[in-house]
């Protein structure tokens, strides 16, 4: 997008946000890397010979002045690549891996960077016409989702979601071949949480990154390395950043999740539960690390009462002051013009989460749906939009197994009343948006309780936190009729539904830890802490390997309407946690294994809980 | 026994003791008592009528007067009612039939009580008020020594002796008296901090559809048309039947087939009520024309507006006149929609040109619950303390999370004297987080939350006090006698003291013209009127703009400085 600044284009902004599958899926296409050339080879007229397979398009790029837009898909390992004036694919190539994102680099319309979290690369993909090659490969932080450009397009930033790192690589030509970059790391930036969302601030030169879980927003020097600001915005699940058309306004898709309201029919039917919205902050605001991030703010509430925006995803600016938002869980984008009341909200498939504006033509705006493997184009000349112009198939798709229905229905608000939120809501990709909400888990309202987190929730049996629920089936039904307050109409989820997303589920593996023990000394420390868990008796309740048990135990916490018994959460990926406990009342693993149980670590010595500490760090 | 016709409407007291009301009455927690004030004067008669209330909170003029008019003076003035001694032969087994049966509903009544209320009384205080009552009735003398026998009756079985007995003395003739049950309910109740009233489960949850803003009607108001005889109608905004093409002033002539003609108003109700889905077929004529037309309409939820602009019922014009940079918003109850109404009235002054301050009306706030209310505290303020709120096991403290509405710009509230409840809770907790200012008189000083309990058995729920709401600051909202225990149900105080309610920062004076006989309560000491009208000295309205526009002026100046 520093191109498209540089060269004065309309489009201001694109989408940097892209829809995350659980890590652990089954059924990843590895296919191999091959310098030679793509496994397969179509020319236009063989588009229709596009092979059968699911392809979860992730990240959309234009090159050739907006003639021909790549389309990374992240099931398959593939790049299709359409023809913006035929609209309509006219090849698709193997890179293989399972790519994040996707970026055409600045003024070099032959190379593009992908990023692959399944094997923790930044991709240097090589262009040729409809030929894409993988020129380069380079280790990133593990699990990277995202990569941005500086503005002089002479540097990549990566963001890597569960090793919580910016990974900040120079792009300078070869000293025998200038116009090949050699990806060359710099540094890497270690960050506070789980990163998701990037983008460039061409005037100010810095690089905002949002929380892929929570609401924190921070504000990053690539060039030093230095994080300028961390503060949240009150939200979570951030999955749209973009600037508007005026560049002084960052605007932010979110959701909000009441921890006073309760998850009856009324106050989700009210948007008192959980709202779907846009802030649009000062962009002054949030260059200036001591300003409360919402001076000067203006919230745009996407949908409304009886026709909600359920999981509010990518945003574009068009340079006709309109801005296009994707309702990523009910299947729609919105366009609103700046300032002005109304959206028109228009069909976009069954999952849309990226949206681009074409640089040539910005009011051509193009909207990927991960779930339906296709992009619409949406004209937004006109205020009056109706219908896509066209949507275009990215290829044939085989019918869906269970677990991967069960995946549709996990991102699909439209399992809720009106369209509020979808299980990825509050569940957010599986982990957890870490807040409290008050529901029906215990039984009674006025006791707001911490979020699980459903990787390895396979596992995990009993469910709830007071352990009252047997079955993950029972489980399900119940959150989506007391906390969804859905399906409309019936109420109930099928038997077929219900079996989709328990099987889903059952794909979701535990989060890796924020930063596997690497040295000896770490490795040393964690065996030591190892030994103090089994000395003093966490394992009891926390038993290896899951690190529960199917007990409820009092340990000492009593919540708000007397409970005084729970379950204990797995620990595994216990370091991706932002507050633990019931009710988030520690902010760190040093606080959480002094405060609870006392009478276990009273006498212990602060070496070895420091070395539990880095013990359970390493789950 | 059975519950009799408007049984479930008995009110035997104004539960909102000491409110200085200039209306008639005001039933509470009934949250269309405005509609229910109309419907006394004899004009309008609202059909929020849906499935599960049978048994409306519309009743037949007469019948709905007659408890009027009878509880007020209930609870001090002991009515002289002739014994029916007709038959002093009558069966000891009957009156003991009847009477067991009145006095059990009595005893669930007052173990609701000591169940569910914040700061119950004990169980002797309400059994001797219980047998006062009786007694009362009977026009006879609290028997000797009966305040120490009470004090030593322990449980149930004790308790229903001492009633059994008073019952014995009314009720010889065996005949079963809803008036009698009333005076016995009422008495028991008259201790109780807050007043507590019964009300008709099935009218409950009506009611708590009416909270949630989530209640399924068809969506008209009825009155009847004096030259035909038939029933007109009055449409609420956006409902089904204003969607569905029905006009203003339409005349029922036919529902479902079934003509109107020789129906009661209370029989056509019951004919428009029914499940959300559900269609209903009306034929309908206008007043001035003799052709009819079929409109069909689905019964679903109709929407209120609760949150009114500057010109009342239903407006939606949410600026100051002549000021018009000054956003203006009344709630009237605090509801499930509240904050959805806020949220589209500062979008829509945002969209329209911009706003510089709000002027909150709180002066028609007087009920709802603590849950709406603390999410409405939430939406308005951007951090801080919310209060807490106080139940008979726990005290719940709650802060405001992130983020608010009308952020950056100077806010009035307006209260007054029937700021009660949540409505006074709401002014106090932006008053002590600074985030309002506060304009107008004195409020209520009544900062309980009621809600209803079923009373096992019947087809009746108990409401009463289950909540304080607390100030942020620690200090009660609560007038000193609604903590003590004595309620003068149905009565205005004149006069007070202590520090109790939301003290205004900008008072306004208050010229109080006192209306209604006078009554001496407790006996000799205090004269006090049922009803007291306050005027304002100022309008409240031109005093929250002056307010606004200093702090307007003053935020803005340092800006002109630089």
């Amino acid at each position: 997008m520093n191109r498209n600044d540089r060269r004065g284009f309309l489009m201001r902004s694109t989408t940097v946000c892209k829809s995350v599958f659980a890590l652990g899926l089954g059924a990843v296409m590895v296919l191999g890397l091959s310098r030679q050339g793509a496994t397969e080879s179509k020319t236009p007229g063989e588009a229709s010979a596009l092979a059968t397979r699911v392809r979860q398009p992730v990240a959309l790029a234009f090159v050739d002045d907006g003639k021909r837009l790549l389309v990374a898909n992240r099931r398959s390992g593939t790049i299709s690549i359409v023809d913006t004036q035929a609209n309509a694919v006219v090849a698709e190539r193997a890179i293989g891996g399972t790519p994040s994102d996707l970026v055409a680099i600045s003024g070099n319309d032959r190379f593009l960077l992908a990023t692959d979290d399944e094997r923790h690369r930044l991709i240097l993909l090589e262009r040729k016409g409809i030929e894409v090659d993988v020129a380069a490969q380079v280790d990133v932080a593990p699990y990277p989702v995202s990569v941005r450009l500086t503005g002089d397009g002479r540097h990549a930033v990566v963001a890597s979601l569960w090793s919580r790192q910016l990974t900040v690589i120079g792009l300078d030509g070869a000293a025998d071949r200038p116009s090949l970059p050699v990806l060359k790391i710099e540094r890497t930036i270690a960050l506070p949480f789980a990163p998701r969302c990037q983008l460039w601030l061409p005037e100010a030169r810095r690089l905002v990154v949002t929380d892929s879980f929570g609401g924190n927003l921070a504000v990053v020097d690539p060039a030093t390395g230095t994080i300028e600001s961390v503060r949240t915005i009150p939200g979570h699940n951030i999955r749209g950043l973009a600037l508007n058309v005026a560049g002084d306004r960052l605007l932010v898709s979110h959701q909000t999740l009441s921890r006073l309201a309760r998850t009856t029919f009324e106050d989700l039917h009210w948007g008192t539960l959980l709202t779907n919205v846009m802030h649009a902050l000062s962009l002054s605001t949030v260059l200036d690390p001591a300003a409360d991030l919402l001076k000067e703010s203006r919230t745009v509430r996407l949908g409304d009462v009886g026709r909600a925006a359920g999981d509010p995803a990518a945003i574009v600016a068009t340079g006709n002051h309109r801005i296009v938002v994707a309702f990523a869980g009910v299947g729609e984008v919105a366009v609103f013009q700046e300032g002005h009341p109304g959206q028109q909200r228009i069909s976009a498939g069954k999952r849309p989460t990226v949206v681009a504006a074409n640089p040539h033509r910005p009011a051509s705006v193009y909207v990927a749906d991960s779930f339906g493997d296709s992009v619409s184009v949406i004209d937004v000349t006109d205020a009056e939009v109706r219908e896509p112009l066209a949507v275009i198939s990215l290829g044939p798709s085989p019918a869906p197994n269970l677990a991967d229905r069960g995946e549709q229905l996990f991102y699909d608000a439209r399992l809720s009343h009106d369209g509020w939120m979808s299980c990825h809501s509050c569940h957010t990709d599986g982990h957890s948006n870490g807040l409290l909400n008050d529901n029906l888990g215990d039984g009674s309202f006025d006791a707001p309780k911490r979020v699980l987190s459903l990787l390895g929730v396979a596992d995990t049996a009993p469910w709830a936190w007071n352990g009252g629920i047997d079955s993950l089936e029972a489980q399900i039904r119940k959150s989506v009729a007391t906390t969804m307050r859905g399906p409309d109409g019936t109420g109930e989820l099928t038997e077929d539904q219900l079996a989709a997303l328990t099987a889903y589920l059952k794909t979701l593996a535990p989060a890796p830890p924020v930063r596997p023990a690497a040295s000896d000394v770490a490795l040393a420390a964690a065996k030591r802490g190892a030994e103090v868990f089994e000395r003093i008796g966490c394992g009891n309740c926390h038993a290896p390997p899951t690190y529960t048990s199917a007990d409820i135990s009092d340990i000492g916490f009593v919540d708000e309407v007397g409970n005084t018994k729970f379950n204990p959460p797995s620990l595994r990926g216990v370091s991706q946690r932002a507050a633990l406990f019931h009710n988030n009342r520690s902010q760190s693993l040093e606080e959480a294994v002094t405060s609870h149980r006392p009478q276990f670590t009273k006498d212990v010595p602060a070496a070895d809980l420091a070395d539990l500490v880095e013990f359970l760090r390493s789950l | 026994m059975q519950c009799s016709t408007g049984w479930g409407m008995v009110r035997f007291g104004c539960s909102q003791p000491g409110r200085r009301s200039n209306h008639v009455v005001r039933p509470w927690p009934c949250v269309c008592r405005r509609e229910t004030f109309r419907l006394l004067s004899g004009t309008v008669m609202l059909s929020l009528v849906s499935d599960p209330c049978s048994c409306s909170f519309i009743l037949g003029e007469k019948i709905m007067l007659r408890r009027l008019v009878g509880f007020a003076w209930l609870a001090v003035m002991a009515l002289a009612v002739s014994a029916r001694a007709d038959d002093p032969a009558a069966s000891a087994v009957m009156v003991d039939a009847s009477g067991q049966a009145a006095i059990q509903r009595a005893l669930d009544v007052i173990d609701l009580v000591l169940e569910h209320h914040v700061q119950p009384p004990t169980r002797q205080e309400m059994v001797l008020h219980g047998a006062d009552g009786l007694y009362n009735a009977a026009n006879l003398p609290r028997p000797f020594r009966l305040s120490v026998r009470v004090s030593a009756a322990n449980g149930r079985a004790e308790c229903e002796e001492i009633l059994l007995e008073a019952w014995r003395k009314y009720d010889v003739a065996g005949t079963v008296s809803n008036d009698l049950i009333e005076k016995l309910i009422a008495g028991v109740l008259r201790p109780v901090p807050g007043g507590a009233t019964l009300i008709a489960t099935k009218e409950l949850r009506v009611q708590e559809q009416l909270q949630a803003n989530r209640y399924v009607g068809v969506g008209i108001a009825l009155g009847t048309d004096k030259e035909s005889g038939l029933t007109q109608i009055h449409l609420i905004p956006e409902g089904p039947a204003a969607n569905a093409g029905v006009d203003e002033n339409d005349l029922i002539e036919s529902i479902d087939g079934e003509s109107t003609k020789g129906l009661k108003l209370q029989e056509v109700v019951d004919r428009l009520r029914g499940k959300e889905g559900i269609s209903v077929a009306l034929v309908l004529r206008k007043p001035s024309a003799a052709e009819t037309r079929t409109v069909t309409i689905t019964r679903s939820v109709v929407p209120r507006q609760t949150v009114f602009g500057v010109d009342g019922r239903n407006s939606r014009d949410f600026r100051m006149k002549p000021d018009r940079r000054i956003a203006y918003a009344k709630i009237v109850e605090i509801g499930g929609s509240a904050v959805h109404e806020l949220r589209k009235i500062e979008r829509e002054l945002e969209d329209s040109g911009g706003f510089d301050a709000l002027i909150l009306d709180l002066r028609s706030v007087g009920h709802g619950t603590a849950h709406d209310a603390t999410i409405l505290v939430d939406a308005l303020l951007d951090h801080g303390s919310i209060g807490a709120v106080r139940t008979a096991s726990r005290v719940q403290a709650l802060t405001a999370d992130a983020d608010c509405l009308f952020r950056g710009r100077p806010v009035a509230v307006i209260v007054g004297e029937h700021t009660g409840n949540t409505g006074e809770w709401v002014a106090a907790s932006l008053q002590d987080n600074h985030r309002a200012s506060i304009v107008g008189t004195p409020t209520a000083g009544n900062a309980f939350v009621y809600s209803g309990v079923v009373i096992p058995g019947s087809e009746d729920s108990l409401s009463l006090p289950t909540a304080i709401l607390e100030r942020p600051s620690g200090e009660s909202l609560l007038n000193a006698m609604y903590r003590g225990g004595v309620t003068m149900n149905g009565l205005a105080i004149m006069g007070k003291g202590g520090a109790w309610g939301v003290r205004p920062d900008h008072a306004i004076e208050v010229a109080a013209t006192a209306t209604g006989p006078e009554v001496q309560f407790p006996l000799g000491q205090t004269v006090l009127r049922n009803r007291v009208m306050t005027v304002p000295k100022i309008d409240p309205l031109l005093k929250a703009c002056e307010v606004l526009k200093a702090q307007i002026a003053t935020s803005q100046k340092p800006d002109e400085q630089k």
